[in-house]
């Protein structure tokens, strides 16, 4: 599988999306975090990756952020899921499933 | 299945959110700080956690976070547009560059400036005067009637008849009108004078131009027809400011009561005349004194109305007329108001393209500057393009200093543009700020703008080429000496010189000859003796000198006085001093032997008898006027050569006959003859002139002579006269204490009057010729001085190997002079050209021989000369003060 910066777009976008339904609001770095982890280290988003993307989504409107303490009592930033950001979820998710099978038939055909 | 999108998302709300967020950038940066310092804590705790040391913690840290300036660079490109982003990069780097070398900036601003500012101040002016419309209805299809010859457009005047025959005859035209005697007027109220502006025009006048008075009515045919219809049209400004707006007044204008029935809209165009009156129309041939215009028909063309204005006026002339006009005389159409910019196009495009060459100047002495910083400068930029600047990025933060420079420089001429048309309109010899709304509009700023961001694009886009031709690694290596210049920069440079020293040549020979027409003018003779002659000029208006008995007595009276005045040779009294303008008039030469019954063209003046005499006019047949002259005895005139030559040819005019048309019909005989003089136009054609005794002059003469012009008291001494002028003052005070005079005059001031048209524009063009010298020297020093430094590694070598400093000083002279003598060269072929064009567009001044010519061109090539030597001196004097030690160790 191809690593690291080679990621599409879209797909870092709907992997950023699905960590933060799943977790709620949460800082960068607890996202990349997360994403290390469930990936089982393979996903490893680079800093360069990662913020570009919050700050693409968040312009976009699927996210939004404020300031909130972290752990050790830290300035943190923490971006969280709006509603839109939700439908768009919902969609890319669908969206995802459907790549998945085209991918899978086209890839089976003699 | 649907079509498979990969989501990139980019709504409108995303672009608008994008660009907002261009405006909370230092907020978005510091935010941006924040996270990353907040993810680099969180990482080195995370190592720390692990147990590694506080040190190898951050390392890992920092490694696995990445350089952070290239994460800042991809959070910006992420976060807004990139090349906006780059751009107030640019001009932040650009600017603080500039403030980091602050001579340079301030030569650059103020060549730009003065380059800018001279065009926009020109172009203002034509703008004025050639380009913007007059708000009439429909201003395209107003026309005026002008005579032309072979393609060369004439004054546009006609005389009464013609105008009658194009009135009534010309099919082509809705509405003809015409108008005539622009001039002061004194308006009389409640015993106090005051001077303002009228003109006489035809009925149809504001009907033809599309104008209807915003109160009362406008002229009638009926109020053509004799010259004492009392009626008048006012200027808005006029009724508003001087009437009170009130409307139930009559005017009384030079001694007739005019009652005013009409008062002009108030945006109609501003010019310097403040009340119409009538024009009396008469079917004579009387002379060219009136303008016509007309407007054209709905489905008529210039063309077709000039085709038939010229065929009614070659019929009307072979009908009417026994002088023909040539064959190859017509009219043309030229719109409205040109003939308000006639004998100022000319001037105007000239000196468009003499600010226009400054600007090529500024514009290669701009280079220059940039290429040197650009040299300056070549090992930063080799570094830059060495850590990973790409070249593209080089040339365009370049690109954006000279246009953050042009900027500036286009704001600088702005400024320096405004002062420039107040020091114009404050010198000119014509009020051009009365006959045009002089003012910076839309056009002039957007042409002032564009040429300095044209000229800052150019003139950044020369280092930037060059800039990226050079190799980083020789640059470096060389200490920046040569990355921008090399073979390539130095030849450019020399290419530049030349085209400055052979542009200022152009105009430096252009003024020249500018310059020696208007000597050629000055010398023109008047036709008398000049010598030691005083005039006091003295304004007679008003009714204590309305009838020739009270200013015969008035006359009289002074001159007796004036002559108790010792040390002077003659007195006497004229309405006109020659190379002055006398009356127009009409006149009946029964003796005539072509068409003895019409009013003919004349000039008319009143002197006291002995005025010709002291003149020295030379007399040519009969007998100057003398003391017998008087109201009682027969009347007499003297005439010029050209009166009866042209009206009385082949016959004896002592004795002749003529019969006065000048506000009444005088009877008189010819006694003398006089060479012509000149009147103030010096170069035209001779005036048939018609010399009368006070004593002898009709009152309505006399009354209009004293409304429309100052007569003159003259005296000539034996001797310089100092102190005359006093006692003549003190004199004629005493004599009369109401009677201020105005003006003392001598004959060459009379000339310098003549020809200040002239004058200033000759002085005008020499002056921007000087500026081009200044600014090519200046040029050429920056040059000579680089080529110097440049050299001076082998300078020093030869020196040191023990070659006489002056020697290699002469040698850097002499490829200065080298490069000047070119540009020289190039340059005089230009001109000659170019006179030849001068010529062409002023007959009047100039008169390209070239036998008169060289010796002009040999004293402008010496100042060229000079300077170039100057500029050369400077740099050639460094060599000699090379220390070839310290130059060879500073390699």
């Amino acid at each position: 599988m191809k690593t690291k910066q080679e990621i599409l777009q879209g797909t870092l976008d709907l992997i950023i999306l699905k960590t933060l339904d799943t977790l709620g609001p949460q800082h960068g770095y607890g996202i990349a975090q997360r994403v290390q982890q469930v990936s089982d280290g393979l996903l490893f988003l680079n800093q360069g990756t990662l913020y570009p993307a919050l700050i693409r989504l968040d312009q976009k409107g699927w996210i939004t952020s404020e300031y909130g303490p972290s752990d050790n009592n830290r300035k943190a930033r923490y971006y969280s899921l709006t509603r839109p950001g939700k439908k768009q979820l919902v969609e890319e998710l669908q969206q995802w499933e459907l790549t998945v099978s085209l991918m899978a038939k086209l890839l089976e055909a003699k | 299945m649907g079509t498979h999108r990969v989501s990139d998302g980019q709504t409108t709300g995303g672009e608008m959110k994008k660009f907002l967020d261009l405006f909370r950038r230092s907020a978005l940066e510091r935010r941006m700080q924040e996270e990353f310092a907040h993810h680099m804590e969180m990482l080195v705790d995370e190592y720390r956690k692990q147990g590694h040391s506080p040190e190898e913690a951050t390392r890992r840290a920092r490694r696995e976070f990445g350089s952070p300036e290239l994460q800042k660079d991809r959070h910006r490109e992420a976060r807004s547009f990139p090349w906006l982003e780059d751009l107030f990069a640019d001009l932040r780097l650009a600017m603080r560059q500039l403030r980091l070398a602050p001579g340079y900036c301030a030569i650059a601003i103020l060549t730009m400036g003065l380059g800018v500012g001279a065009n926009t101040a020109i172009f203002t002016l034509v703008n004025a005067a050639l380009l913007r419309n007059a708000p009439f209805p429909e201003p395209d299809r107003l026309k005026e009637l002008t005579k032309s010859m072979k393609g060369r457009i004439g004054w546009p005047v006609f005389d009464s008849r013609q105008f009658l025959e194009f009135r009534d005859r010309a099919t082509s035209f809705a509405h003809v009108a015409a108008m005539r005697d622009k001039g002061n007027i004194n308006w009389l109220k409640q015993d106090a004078a005051k001077e303002i502006r009228v003109m006489r025009v035809s009925a149809d006048f504001f009907r033809a131009l599309g104008i209807e008075p915003q109160q009362g009515r406008s002229f009638e045919r009926a109020e053509e027809g004799s010259n004492s219809a009392a009626v008048a049209i006012v200027t808005h400004r006029f009724w508003q400011t001087q009437m009170g707006e009130r409307l139930d007044q009559a005017l009384n204008l030079g001694g007739q009561v005019h009652l005013v029935v009409g008062v002009l809209p108030a945006n109609f165009p501003p010019t310097t005349t403040e009340v119409y009156l009538p024009m009396q129309v008469r079917s004579i041939q009387d002379g060219d004194n009136i303008q016509v215009f007309g407007r054209l028909k709905d489905g008529v063309n210039s063309a077709q109305a000039a085709e038939e204005c010229t065929r009614l006026l070659h019929a009307l002339a072979k009908a009417e007329y026994k002088r023909q006009p040539p064959p190859e005389m017509g009219i043309t159409m030229e719109p409205y108001g040109s003939s308000d910019g006639r004998g100022y196009k000319e001037p105007l495009v000239l000196l468009s393209g003499v600010v226009g060459l400054i600007l090529l100047i500024a514009c290669v002495n701009l280079a220059n500057l940039m290429l040197a910083r650009a040299t300056v400068r070549g090992r930063e930029m080799a570094i830059r393009a060495s850590l990973g600047a790409g070249r593209f990025r080089l040339a365009r933060q370049m690109v954006t200093e000279s246009i953050l420079l042009s900027g500036l420089g286009g704001i600088a001429g702005l400024g320096i543009a405004q002062a420039f048309l107040t020091l114009l309109v404050m010198a000119s010899p014509v009020p051009i700020d009365k006959i045009w709304t002089i003012k910076m509009d839309g056009v002039v700023f957007g042409y002032a703008i564009g040429i300095a961001v044209m000229t800052g694009l150019i003139f950044g886009l020369v280092p930037a080429w060059l800039a990226g031709h050079s190799d980083p690694m020789e640059a470096i290596k060389d200490g920046g000496s040569k990355a921008s210049s090399g073979k390539s920069g130095s030849s450019v440079r020399r290419i530049l010189v030349i085209a400055e020293v052979a542009l200022s040549v152009v105009l430096l020979l252009s003024s020249g000859v500018l310059l020696r027409g208007l000597m050629d003018l000055m010398s023109i003779p008047s036709g008398a003796d000049e010598s030691h002659v005083l005039a006091a000029q003295m304004s007679l208006r008003g009714e204590r000198f309305d009838t020739s008995a009270k200013a015969t007595q008035f006359f009289d009276k002074g001159i007796e006085r004036l002559r108790l005045i010792p040390n002077l040779e003659s007195v006497a009294v004229t309405s006109a001093m020659p190379l002055e303008r006398g009356l127009n008039c009409s006149v009946v030469v029964p003796d005539s032997p072509d068409r003895p019954q019409d009013l003919k063209f004349m000039n008319w003046r009143y002197s006291s008898p002995n005025y010709l005499d002291a003149m020295r006019v030379p007399l040519l047949a009969g007998r100057y006027l003398n003391d017998s002259d008087q109201a009682t005895a027969p009347a007499v005139a003297i005439v010029s050569d050209t009166f009866a030559k042209r009206y009385l040819p082949g016959k004896n005019p002592i004795g002749a006959n003529v019969i006065e048309h000048c506000g009444g019909k005088i009877s008189r005989t010819i006694v003398g003859v006089v060479a012509d003089l000149r009147t103030d136009s010096l170069k035209s054609k001779l005036v048939p002139t018609m010399y009368i005794p006070v004593s002898q002059a009709a009152d309505d003469i006399i009354k209009a002579a004293h409304t429309w012009f100052p007569m003159s008291w003259m005296v000539r001494t034996r001797d310089a006269g100092q102190g005359i002028a006093a006692r003549i003052e003190a004199e004629l005070r005493a004599l009369d204490p109401m009677q201020p005079i105005q003006e003392f005059h001598t004959m060459q001031s009379f000339r310098l009057e003549a020809v200040r048209n002239e004058r200033f524009l000759a002085y005008l063009v020499s002056a921007f010729a000087i500026l081009a010298l200044v600014l090519a020297s200046a040029g050429l020093y920056g040059v000579m001085s680089y080529l110097v430094t440049q050299r001076s590694m082998e300078f020093a070598i030869r020196l040191a190997l023990g070659a006489p400093g002056t020697e290699l000083a002469l040698g850097v002279i002499r490829h200065g002079m080298g490069l000047a003598s070119v540009g020289l060269l190039l340059g005089a072929l230009a001109a000659a050209a170019l006179v030849r064009w001068l010529g062409s567009q002023f007959p009047n001044m100039v008169d390209p021989v070239l036998a008169k010519d060289i010796w002009v061109y040999a004293a402008m090539m010496g100042c060229l000369i000079l300077a170039v030597l100057l500029a050369c001196l400077p740099p050639a004097l460094r060599i000699t003060r090379i220390h070839p030690n310290e130059v060879l160790r500073e390699s």
